[in-house]
């Protein structure tokens, strides 16, 4: 329970540090680099920008703001994983707990129909070569403006203009890949590039012995699968012997296995051998 | 099995490619003023779709799992 709470205090966390009428992270950020407070949303922040200009070289010439909160993101997902992820970001929680209406029978399990990470890396990949064929794309596409959007115009009015780019998003994000994937983050596995830059990151980073990461401890894992039923990524799976197996490409080191695993086999920090096979 | 992960990739990576012919296309994010330049795009997520598909039906002959 006190997990759960704890879980439940980041994403709150998240949503004041980088949601509008809050965003403290952008406007702290913004404060250092050019002495003004000024009213700032995730959209002013945008890691998918600055993701799009890697490949041709123009992330290092933009303003020092937009590189600064990038370089914080990435150096975290380095040493520690993709925490902004699984710890921060309110935009894939909301819909992780709003998919728990719905009963699982409804709900499908894409890692038993679709190779996950490829999918992930290919729509990554996809965003950084636009550049190169003169294109950028949408903020419609992108599931944190949505949810920017849904927010505001609950909470506090803000008029939403419904393009169809938009509703394609909603439909994706809150239905299909929400509402009706097991662990309601669908759209985080398939279509989120900040998501899988992090993975990306954190997949370079693990093998450093002062780098933190997710282990399972192969002897005292029983192999009962309750980590793979409720990890909410769907990176979990059981091997050929029944041992837990975690995919490090799509996993956002949320705790919910480690928490869940009654043997207590699955453990997060810096310091160990990596056990898996 | 790496030809397979390749094709998905590809696939993946063409759907926010896509958008460079619906732009050009003179898409303006509201439907029906367009002449389908989308198309790109939504073949991406048909192939995407078909690979799931195909791997429902393999394993529902299979195991007869039917969830």
């Amino acid at each position: 329970m006190a997990f759960q709470a704890r879980r439940l205090a980041g994403y709150v966390l998240g949503f004041v540090l980088f949601y509008a009428p809050f965003a403290l992270f952008q406007k702290v950020i913004f404060y250092l680099f050019s002495g003004k407070w000024v009213d700032l949303t995730v959209h002013s922040l945008c890691f998918r920008i600055q993701m799009e200009h890697i490949f041709d070289g123009k992330v290092f010439f933009m303003h020092g703001y937009f590189l600064a909160c990038f370089l914080l993101l990435l150096a975290a997902a380095f040493f520690f994983g993709p925490l902004f992820c699984g710890r921060l970001c309110p935009a894939g929680a909301f819909m992780e707990y709003l998919s728990k209406i719905v009963p699982g029978r409804f709900q499908i399990v894409w890692s038993r129909y679709a190779d996950i990470t490829p999918i992930r890396y290919g729509m990554m990949v996809g965003y950084m070569v636009m550049p190169f064929i003169g294109a950028t794309l949408s903020c419609g596409y992108c599931n944190f403006f949505v949810f920017d959007l849904f927010v505001n115009y609950y909470l506090f009015g803000y008029v939403i203009s419904l393009t169809s780019s938009l509703i394609l998003t909603l439909f994706l994000w809150a239905v299909l890949f929400g509402l009706f994937t097991r662990g309601g983050r669908g759209y985080c596995n398939f279509f989120c590039p900040v998501g899988a830059i992090q993975n990306l990151v954190h997949w370079a980073g693990r093998r450093l012995p002062f780098a933190y990461r997710l282990t399972v401890d192969r002897k005292k894992c029983v192999g009962c699968g309750i980590c793979v039923r409720n990890c909410p990524m769907d990176s979990i799976h059981l091997d050929g012997e029944r041992k837990a197996c975690q995919n490090v490409h799509n996993c956002i080191l949320c705790g919910v296995c480690q928490e869940k695993c009654p043997v207590k086999a699955i453990h997060y920090g810096r310091g160990k051998k990596d056990d898996q096979k | 099995m790496i030809r397979s992960k390749l094709i998905t990739f590809i696939a993946a990576m063409g759907i926010p490619i896509s958008s460079v012919t619906s732009s050009a296309g003179g898409c303006t994010g509201v439907c029906g003023n367009c002449r389908l330049s989308c198309v790109p795009g939504v073949v991406a997520l048909l192939i995407l779709l078909v690979k799931v598909l195909k791997k429902k039906a393999v394993r529902r002959f299979r195991t007869g799992d039917v969830r």
